[in-house]
């Protein structure tokens, strides 16, 4: 099990409430992972400034496109509740 | 704010006629409207949102969840629900056509998250969501969610 808490990012188009169906679905995924982690939430021009403190950034298709070129990785998810999917976007992105 | 507090069954209709996706929300915020729990800018404002997102607030399969933000004219939490006669499309590829539609009103950030907590328990439930938009009743659509209440 991993010890590090990971820092995640919740980002929606807004940050209303999408991003915290994110949020609320990321956890549970952290949890299936047996991960500690933190996820915060933000809307897209927030997370173009402070995506870069996070170790995993979590969006859609196409918001994904517009937050251009980032070194942080990023997730994108179609299904905004679909645990299964974080699980495995989160594994891809940690080699876990 | 819990889960009950938020919905009832004057606020869930089934198969409501909309011709796309903006008739749709003006048709799940008319109920919220009615029952007291946002005023009419806040119809307006969820439609600008979505026009802005557009496909994102089809959050899973066939459901989009409309919503905008608290000083657009919430008067109380709550959400709405209605299914539609005819699926549209909301510009998702994924995650169209939409069958049934949530808008959410919220008054700041913590006071709605039980109940938004509860509501992604739900959506993430396929079964459910399925039974759910294919609910016969108002009734019976309410009934499923008792479960949670």
């Amino acid at each position: 099990m991993q010890t590090k808490r990971l820092k995640i990012l919740a980002v929606c188009g807004m940050g209303l409430e999408s991003s915290l169906v994110l949020k609320m679905t990321i956890e549970k995924a952290l949890k299936e992972l047996n991960l500690e982690g933190e996820v915060t939430t933000a809307d897209i021009v927030t997370a173009k400034g402070a995506g870069f403190d996070a170790d995993i950034i979590i969006t859609s298709n196409e918001l994904a496109q517009q937050l251009g070129e980032i070194k942080v990785p990023i997730v994108t998810v179609k299904n905004y509740v679909n645990v299964q999917e974080f699980v495995e976007g989160i594994r891809k992105v940690l080699n876990i | 704010m819990e889960f009950k507090e938020m919905i009832n069954l004057e606020r869930i209709r089934i198969n409501v006629e909309a011709k796309d996706w903006k008739e749709a929300i003006q048709k799940v915020g008319e109920l919220m409207i009615k029952t007291q729990c946002v005023y009419e800018s806040y119809i307006n404002a969820m439609i600008r949102v979505a026009e802005k997102l557009g496909p994102y607030i089809v959050i899973t399969p066939g459901v989009a969840f409309p919503h905008a933000r608290p000083e657009d004219g919430v008067i109380k939490p709550c959400f709405a629900i209605i299914t539609l006669k005819e699926p549209i499309e909301f510009g998702n590829p994924e995650n169209d056509p939409v069958k049934m539609v949530i808008g959410f009103a919220a008054l700041d950030d913590k006071q709605h998250l039980n109940a938004l907590q509860t509501l992604v328990d739900i959506l993430s439930n396929r079964e459910l969501v399925e039974k759910m938009m294919n609910s016969k009743t108002e009734q019976e659509l309410f009934n499923y969610l008792k479960h949670y209440i």
